[in-house]
C-alpha cells in the first residue's frame, strides 16, 4: 500500500464502500447514502459520492444505466459493478484487512 | 418534480460551469439530472444544498468538473460552426448593402484565417485535453487564443482597407447563389443547434434592409432607421425566447 494523504485515504475509504453498495445489486446515487447512513456512515457529506462516482465510472469500475423511476417518474441513473469493479473491490478488502488489524493493533496495545 | 429555488439556481450555475469548463453537453446533462434528483430526495427529507454538498457550492463544481474531460472534439464542432455562422454573417451583410465586392486579400486571407484558426484550435484543445492544466491557465489559453483569431481578421481588414482592389463585384445571378449559400450555412447551424435563432436573427437583421434596398430606397436615414428597428426586434425575440426558456 502506497502512502496517502488523509482525504485520499477517506475518498478510498468511501470509495471501497460504494463498490461494495453497488456490488449487492445495482442502485443509484441518494439510495447509496441511505445504505452508508445504514451502516453507521453518517458523516459522509451526500454530494461527497458524485465525484467519486464520476471517477469509478470513468476508470471502468462501475457502469450505468438509465431506467424510469418505478412510480412513472423521470429516468434515473442506477449504477452496477463491473469486473474492474469487482477485482478493485476485492484489491480494496485486503488493503482494508491489513490497515485496519494494524490500526486496531496499535489502538488496543 | 419541484426543486427549491436555491437547488435550482446551484443547478443552473453547475450547469453553465461545466459548459464553460468544455465538457460534454451528454455528460453534464447526466451528472446534472442525477444531481437534480438527489437534491429532490434531499429536500423532501429537510435538507438544504448546502446540507448536502457540504462545501462551497465553487469548491464542490471544481471537484465534479475535474472528473469529467475536456471535450475537444465538441468543442472543435463548436468552433468550425462559429467560423462558419460569421462567414454566413458577411456575405449576407454585404449582400443586404448590395455591395458584394472582393479584393484578392479578402478572397484568400478570410478562408486562409479561417483554416488556420480552426487548425489552431484543434490543436490547442488537443494540447489542452492532454494536460491538466489548472482553471487560470486554460482560461488564459483560450482568451490569447481569441484575441490572436481576431487580431488575425482585423489584419485582413485593414490590409484590405490599405491595399485591396476589389477584383471581383458580385451581381445579379451570383449575388443570388451567394445569399443562397449564406441562407444555406443559416439553416444548417438551425437544424444543427435545434434552434430557430440562427434563422430568426439573421431575416430581422438582412432581410429588412435588403428589401429597402431592392425595391423602396437607399435613402441613408430610412435605412438607418430600418436598422434600428432590426435590432430592436432582435432583442425583444431574445428576451421573450429567455423568458420562455426559464418557464420551461
Amino acid at each position: 500500500m502506497t502512502a496517502l494523504d488523509t482525504s485520499q485515504l477517506l475518498k478510498g475509504i468511501l470509495e471501497g464502500c460504494l463498490l461494495s453498495i453497488i456490488a449487492k445489486g445495482e442502485t443509484y446515487g441518494y439510495e447509496m447514502i441511505e445504505k452508508l447512513e445504514q451502516y453507521g456512515l453518517t458523516m459522509v457529506k451526500e454530494g461527497s459520492i458524485y465525484p467519486l462516482l464520476l471517477r469509478m465510472r470513468k476508470e471502468n469500475l462501475v457502469a450505468v444505466k438509465t431506467k424510469a423511476v418505478p412510480s412513472g417518474g423521470p429516468q434515473r441513473k442506477y449504477y452496477y459493478i463491473t469486473e474492474d469493479g469487482i477485482a478493485a473491490l476485492e484489491h480494496f478488502k485486503k488493503n482494508w484487512a491489513e490497515i485496519s488489524t494494524s490500526v486496531n493493533k496499535i489502538l488496543n496495545t | 418534480m419541484e426543486l427549491s429555488a436555491e437547488s435550482r439556481e446551484f443547478i443552473e450555475n453547475l450547469r453553465v460551469y461545466l459548459f464553460a469548463t468544455g465538457k460534454s453537453e451528454k455528460e453534464i446533462e447526466e451528472i446534472v439530472r442525477e444531481l437534480a434528483d438527489h437534491l429532490y430526495e434531499a429536500e423532501k427529507r429537510g435538507k438544504s444544498v448546502q446540507n448536502v454538498i457540504g462545501m462551497s457550492p465553487k469548491a464542490y463544481m471544481e471537484e465534479i468538473a475535474r472528473e469529467m474531460r475536456f471535450d475537444y472534439k465538441e468543442w472543435t464542432k463548436y468552433g468550425i460552426m462559429i467560423i462558419l455562422g460569421f462567414f454566413a454573417f458577411i456575405l449576407m451583410n454585404d449582400i443586404s448593402e448590395l455591395r458584394a465586392n472582393y479584393s484578392w486579400i479578402q478572397m484568400i486571407g478570410y478562408p486562409l484565417v479561417g483554416a488556420l484558426i480552426i487548425f489552431a484550435m484543434m490543436k490547442l484543445f488537443q494540447f489542452m485535453a492532454a494536460n491538466r492544466f489548472p482553471k487560470m491557465k486554460e482560461m488564459m489559453l483560450l482568451g490569447s487564443f481569441s484575441l490572436f483569431s481576431i487580431f488575425l481578421f482585423v489584419a485582413v481588414i485593414i490590409l484590405d482597407k490599405r491595399y485591396g482592389e476589389v477584383v471581383i463585384e458580385i451581381q445579379g445571378f451570383y449575388a443570388f447563389l451567394l445569399f443562397l449559400i449564406a441562407a444555406g450555412i443559416f439553416v444548417g447551424l438551425a437544424l444543427w443547434s435545434k434552434s430557430w435563432v440562427m434563422i430568426i436573427v439573421p431575416v430581422l437583421l438582412f432581410f429588412p434592409e435588403l428589401v429597402m434596398r431592392l425595391f423602396i430606397t437607399d435613402d441613408p436615414v430610412s435605412l438607418m432607421v430600418v436598422n434600428f428597428i432590426s435590432l430592436l426586434s432582435i432583442l425583444v425575440v431574445f428576451i421573450y425566447s429567455l423568458k420562455s426558456e426559464r418557464k420551461a
